[in-house]
């Protein structure tokens, strides 16, 4: 763009930051308290614009882009690093031809924010703390039991996003996957007193049906579209992959959905240890009364978990994890502006 | 000392009010942000706080004493004074949480002052919830021989008998001068401190010098020295300017030979720092033909230049790590900010709002403000009371 192009849109951006960051999540989120506060500690004054979800970026940086330079961070979800990688590098290039500054856009190298805050040094004490749990190996325990029940569905999550993601998005296929069958999902076990994630079996009668119902249209389709079978090697491979997975493994750090593993292991522990003196049977509780409960109590946590991951953040050296915070504010400050 | 609760009626710009500092785990925090539009009452309910703290013996010269206006729906007409309905009165009901370590130190400093030839009798009553809770109104009611109780006057306290609790930071100033505590019980007892709007931050700031009298007195608190238990004694506090301070600060630095951890100005430098940086505080530097005087100064790059030479914001960033280490590092206290935005870019907002917790230990800040930058810094932290209208 040239300069007199740019002249227009000086002077315009509403906020006072130096430059802006596009996350996903909302203005509550733990991407926008974490962020402010980590390039704070860093003496950057940055704003957050946080953008709901990653398909939303785009625009939030064709509105602001020409007025501040713009680092984008998105979600990994359960793409490779890589693929995530070429993804951003792509849409980087899309916005700066339509003339926004970049500083960078990249995804975070683990799933989602959650990810970070799932640090046992971070989520164990914070949890202890909240729910009076004294003896912090009874959380690391619950969090074991968690990991191997839910592995399969996490297995089957990953490859269903990954199948999906080869889709071209005006593809009615992708209806038949999410509308037509539900996806098994974990429950509350009233009697058991945990969570109950759907069975090996169960995710292959899902993975089958959706493979049957599609093999017309997949006959059919794009060769760039992956066969109904590659999503049950998909789900193969992450079961090998993940079967075994250990607290102190890294694997499920990473590439889980650090969100949903947060919220099964604070309802768990809620129910066993109750919060704030009340016993909290989720089994009685409609879905939208837990919803709202658990809402309550993870907004409750919020505070303590941000200032526990940033103490822990602040006491790494030379971790991948803090070499991947420290990357985010090398970034700005080496930006040059034009 | 912390405020857990707060209710107040009838005070000023407030009709009812509860307000809550703690968290949704039971935790005071360390800092609450009340935000709210003109006239909304953000001043009134840090007046009403420090004015039903009274008893603590903290009176700063910047809160005016009750009268009459305060009480709400009072006013005045173009004839002069229409009084509110006789029985009308504010009320304050505090309830107030003391740290353990602070228990410890304001037990410490009843033995010590029970020591004492000219010994009073100190009530302390035990506090298994650490808490005590205080009703203060006015008017207040009067003695039962008719004559008018003074307007520190606490009307309830619960547990009963609990007065040497509210006074304990007055007591422990008496028992530092007596010399029956160390340093180490003198810097665990909070007591509240009050930083008013920008009206008179020149003087403040750059007001009169250190008087004689205190001169060289290290460790003294401006507070008045009162006794546990008797509530007729008005209480006094004296502000010295921070110019003062500063070179108080930097004397005792430099000739009194203390070890490093008693060098206040090292603090007041670090604090400074964490939100100015990188200018910097360098200490009360004389100059024999610019500052023959001596001035406290900055450096900012290679420039240094006086405190009367500072911005704005710079003077209300080292008022407050002036006085919150003056005359030592207050912990444990209750600090109320009026508007801390007024000079600040947001940047430095962000960062006295990130770094106050920094500033000693233990203590609680509660702030009012204007600010979309305060407030969202804060709501982020869930330490917002919002008053409505921004």
């Amino acid at each position: 763009m040239g300069r007199a192009a740019i002249s227009r849109y000086l002077n315009t951006y509403p906020r006072t930051g130096d430059c802006a960051i596009v996350c996903e999540g909302d203005f509550v989120g733990y991407e926008a308290a974490l962020i402010v506060k980590w390039f704070l500690n860093n003496n950057l004054h940055i704003d957050v614009w946080p953008c709901g979800m990653a398909s939303a970026a785009p625009g939030v940086v064709d509105a602001i882009g020409r007025s501040i330079p713009v680092f984008v961070i998105e979600d990994r979800d359960f793409r490779e690093l890589s693929q995530a990688n070429q993804g951003c590098e792509k849409k980087k290039d899309d916005r700066v031809q339509r003339g926004a500054r970049i500083i960078n856009w990249v995804s975070w190298q683990r799933h989602e924010i959650e990810n970070y805050l799932l640090e046992p040094d971070v989520i164990f004490p914070v949890m202890g703390e909240a729910f009076k749990i004294k003896n912090l190996d009874l959380i690391q325990q619950k969090l074991e039991r968690l990991l191997k029940n839910s592995f399969s569905y996490y297995a089957l999550q990953c490859a269903i996003y990954q199948w999906r993601s080869n889709f071209p998005r005006f593809d009615p296929t992708i209806q038949n996957i999410s509308g037509k069958f539900q996806e098994p999902k974990p429950f509350w076990d009233s009697v058991k007193k945990t969570f109950v994630f759907p069975s090996q079996e169960q995710i292959s009668n899902f993975l089958n049906k959706v493979a049957d119902a599609n093999k017309e249209i997949i006959e059919n389709a794009d060769k760039r579209l992956l066969a109904p079978k590659d999503c049950e090697n998909i789900f193969n491979s992450k079961i090998k992959q993940w079967e075994n997975m250990e607290v102190g493994n890294k694997g499920w750090l990473i590439d889980w959905p650090g969100k949903d593993v947060m919220a099964h292991l604070r309802k768990e522990l809620a129910y066993e240890f109750s919060w704030q003196e009340e016993n909290i049977n989720w089994d009685k509780m409609s879905r939208a009364e837990q919803k709202e409960r658990d809402l309550e109590i993870e907004q409750a946590l919020q505070p303590y978990l941000c200032n526990q991951f940033l103490r822990f953040l602040s006491q790494q050296s030379n971790s991948a994890i803090r070499k991947e915070w420290d990357g985010l504010v090398e970034s700005v400050k080496n930006f040059k502006k034009p | 000392m912390k405020i857990r609760k707060l209710h107040i009626k009838n005070y000023r710009a407030i009709d009812d009010v509860v307000l809550d500092f703690v968290d949704a785990l039971g935790n005071i925090r360390p800092i609450t942000v009340i935000a709210g539009p003109n006239g909304s009452g953000k001043t009134s309910i840090l007046y009403a706080i420090v004015r039903a703290l009274g008893v603590t013996g903290y009176n700063p010269e910047s809160v005016p004493e009750p009268s009459q206006l305060d009480i709400r729906g009072a006013q005045l007409d173009s004839g002069g004074w229409q009084s509110v309905a006789a029985n009308s009165t504010a009320s304050v009901e505090v309830e107030l949480e003391f740290a353990e370590t602070e228990i410890k130190a304001i037990e410490k400093v009843y033995q010590g002052l029970s020591r004492l030839p000219q010994k009073r009798s100190f009530s302390l009553p035990p506090l298994p919830l650490r808490t005590i809770i205080l009703k203060w109104t006015y008017p207040t009611n009067p003695h039962p021989d008719g004559r008018l109780k003074p307007w520190w006057w606490i009307e309830s306290i619960e547990p009963k008998n609990a007065l040497g609790w509210s006074r304990a930071r007055g007591a422990t100033i008496y028992a530092w001068k007596q010399k029956v505590i160390e340093l180490d019980t003198l810097l665990q007892v909070g007591g509240i401190h009050f930083f008013p709007q920008d009206r008179a931050l020149y003087k403040r700031v750059l007001g009169e010098g250190l008087p004689k009298d205190q001169a060289g007195d290290m460790l003294v608190s401006p507070v008045s020295v009162t006794s546990a238990e008797e509530q007729e004694e008005k209480p006094e506090s004296k502000e010295l300017s921070v110019f003062s301070i500063l070179k108080y600060f930097s004397d005792a630095a430099h000739f009194a030979n203390l070890p490093d951890d008693r060098i206040w100005e090292k603090r007041v430098q670090e604090s400074f720092a964490r939100v100015c940086a990188p200018k910097k505080y360098i200490g009360f530097k004389i100059h024999p033909e610019l500052l023959p005087g001596g001035a406290p100064c900055f450096k900012n790059g290679g420039t240094i230049y006086p405190l009367h030479h500072a911005a704005s914001g710079e003077l209300v960033i080292i008022e407050y790590c002036a006085r919150l280490n003056y005359p030592q590092p207050q912990n444990n206290h209750l600090i109320l900010i009026d508007e801390p935005d007024a000079h600040l870019h947001p940047s430095w907002i962000r960062k006295l709002f990130s770094s106050l917790p920094q500033i000693g230990e233990g203590n609680q800040f509660v702030l009012t403000t204007h600010s979309q930058e305060l407030k969202d810094l804060a709501a982020r932290d869930k330490c917002l009371i919002d008053l409505g209208g921004l």
